[in-house]
């Protein structure tokens, strides 16, 4: 478990004091997959560092399993940070080094003896499914087969908590797939507490039970994925459900979110009928998400008010908006 | 032909070439032995303390980079002349290959370290992130990433730097230090005896070739990127 409090870092540069994050809060709970989303320069990165103590919080606490980070000294620190489980982008592996050595560094760097580093760095690769590639240098493994021996590489110290830092931004759909698949395998198996660091919406989707919101190096939003979707005010329904782009014509368009696949199945139906008019459909999109059914469409109001099917798709208990 | 011949078993071409071959060997053996030894140190000094290094020193980056750009832009001629001192200090004398031994070392030492530094420049900062991450200390980053991920790197500055002295060598020799470039002066060059010096040189080129190779060859067998 990670627990944020008032967490500050601010940078100094030429152009004077850059505020990456802002007063953040944010609980990691044990055992749950939170997804960490934001556009790029909103204190992802930081928070990562900031979790794994590469970074020292300008003010604020981050305290993982009982430990506050930010008042540990040197040698205590380099302990502490066993506890957190680092995967990388790009897998960071040393590339002069076997699969099987790779995995056994964070075990030779905390002094663990030779015997018990083979049989420890076995037995992770065969949790990840890698039994038989032990002796692969990187180079000799698939974009996918790396990231597995980052993730066999992050547990090595028994860690309470798995931290991904855009696990999967480098990888093909099939590949992330896989990679999250053993993500969400050996958290659940291990009880860990996932930390995914993502742009990407369909990351968020597959293996998110929570999320934090970063905007500006603030918290937007927190909590669990589908009693989010369901609140007014998210802006997470939206973006969660992609819809493809508008083949023809110019908005302004309606946006209709609807919560549960009965309702969002009919919603123009009712809109139209609800209106007695016709209203014509421009695109649109439904997920699964968390066990609750998204659903969105784009409208084109053609000869009605737009704003007249925003309020009639509100009165239907839809959410609704006008988008350019 | 049997003037050839004559003139290739004179003592002079094989004792005094041998004997030579043997001394510049000595020369550039115990040269970039000592400069390996204690070029490496620097280098990493020189990555670790640049800015956002493993533990940025700036003033000590600036002081020791200085030092090692002053020693690098000295002529090697002057450099050996200027280190008498020190050499007679260190050997007792100031002639002899093993004389000739410092100041080379001394000229390859910083040169040395440069081409460390670059090697270690090379290694993916993300692999020192992830050692970092796991709990290691600066040396176990060094010692557990930098220099293994930097070895193909590691074994080409050597080559290099071998290679250099073998021709600082034959400077050495022109003032005291014996070897190759002492024969080619005095034989081949004072005493207009082309056969000793053509000979000399093809030494000399074979040297160099078979360092090139077998520091190649050792560099991609090192290197599983």
């Amino acid at each position: 478990m990670i627990v944020c409090r008032a967490l500050r870092k601010e940078f100094q540069t030429r152009q004077g004091t850059v505020v990456a994050l802002d007063d953040v809060d944010i609980t990691f709970a044990r055992g749950s997959v939170t997804g960490v989303v934001g556009p790029s320069g909103s204190g992802k990165s930081t928070l990562v560092r900031c979790l794994t103590a590469l970074e020292r919080p300008t003010s604020g606490s981050v305290v993982v399993d009982g430990e506050d980070l930010a008042r540990l000294d040197d040698r205590r620190l380099r302990e502490a940070r066993r506890r957190v489980g680092m995967v990388f982008q790009h897998a960071n592996l040393l590339a002069n080094r076997t699969a099987a050595d790779n995995v056994a560094l964070p075990l030779e760097v905390a002094g663990v003896t030779r015997a018990r580093r083979r049989d420890r760095s076995r037995e992770l690769l065969g949790l990840v499914g890698l039994t038989g590639r032990e002796d692969a240098y990187p180079a000799q493994l698939s974009g996918g087969q790396k990231q597995r021996v980052g993730i066999a590489r992050a547990l090595a110290n028994d860690p309470s908590v798995l931290l991904c830092d855009e696990p999967t931004s480098a990888l093909d759909p099939t590949t992330t797939r896989e990679v999250l698949g053993v993500i969400t395998d050996v958290g659940e198996r291990l009880g860990l507490t996932v930390v995914v660091v993502t742009h990407e919406m369909s990351v968020l989707r597959e293996v998110c039970d929570s999320v934090v919101v970063l905007t500006e190096g603030r918290v937007a939003e927190q909590g669990r994925l589908d009693q989010l979707v369901r609140s007014e005010g998210s802006s997470l329904a939206a973006e969660l459900v992609p819809l493809p782009a508008a083949t023809s014509g110019t908005g302004p368009w309606v946006d209709v979110v609807t919560v549960g696949e009965e309702a969002g199945a009919t919603v123009v139906s009712r809109l139209s009928r609800r209106l007695q008019a016709d209203i014509a459909l421009v695109a649109g999109g439904a997920q699964a998400i968390g066990g609750t059914h998204l659903s969105r469409v784009r409208l084109a109001p053609g000869e009605l008010d737009a704003h007249a099917i925003v309020l009639a798709a509100r009165e239907l208990g839809s959410r609704a908006e006008v988008v350019a | 032909m049997n003037e050839l011949l004559s003139s290739l078993t004179r003592p002079v071409v094989t004792e005094g070439l041998t004997t030579a071959t043997l001394q510049t060997l000595w020369m550039v053996g115990l040269a970039g032995l000592v400069s390996v030894l204690l070029g490496l140190p620097l280098g990493v000094l020189l990555h670790a303390s640049s800015p956002g290094g493993l533990r940025p020193m700036p003033r000590t980056n600036r002081v020791v980079g200085a030092v090692v750009n002053v020693t690098r832009s000295l002529p090697f001629i002057i450099l050996m002349v200027a280190l008498i001192p020190v050499t007679r200090l260190i050997t007792g004398t100031s002639v002899g290959s093993t004389a000739a031994a410092v100041p080379l070392a001394i000229g390859a030492i910083p040169f040395f370290a440069r081409l460390v530094e670059a090697a270690l420049r090379d290694v993916d900062p993300g692999t020192v992130e992830a050692a970092e991450v796991i709990g290691s200390t600066r040396r176990q980053v060094v010692t557990k990433v930098l220099l293994p991920e930097a070895t193909p790197g590691l074994v080409a500055a050597t080559t290099t730097t071998l290679i250099t002295l073998v021709a600082y060598s034959a400077m050495a020799g022109a003032v005291g230090g014996g070897g190759l470039g002492f024969l080619a002066i005095s034989y081949g060059y004072r005493r207009f005896d082309t056969v000793v010096m053509v000979l000399t040189v093809i030494v000399l080129v074979v040297l160099v070739q078979l360092l090139q190779a077998v520091g190649d060859h050792l560099a991609r067998r090192l290197d599983h990127r």
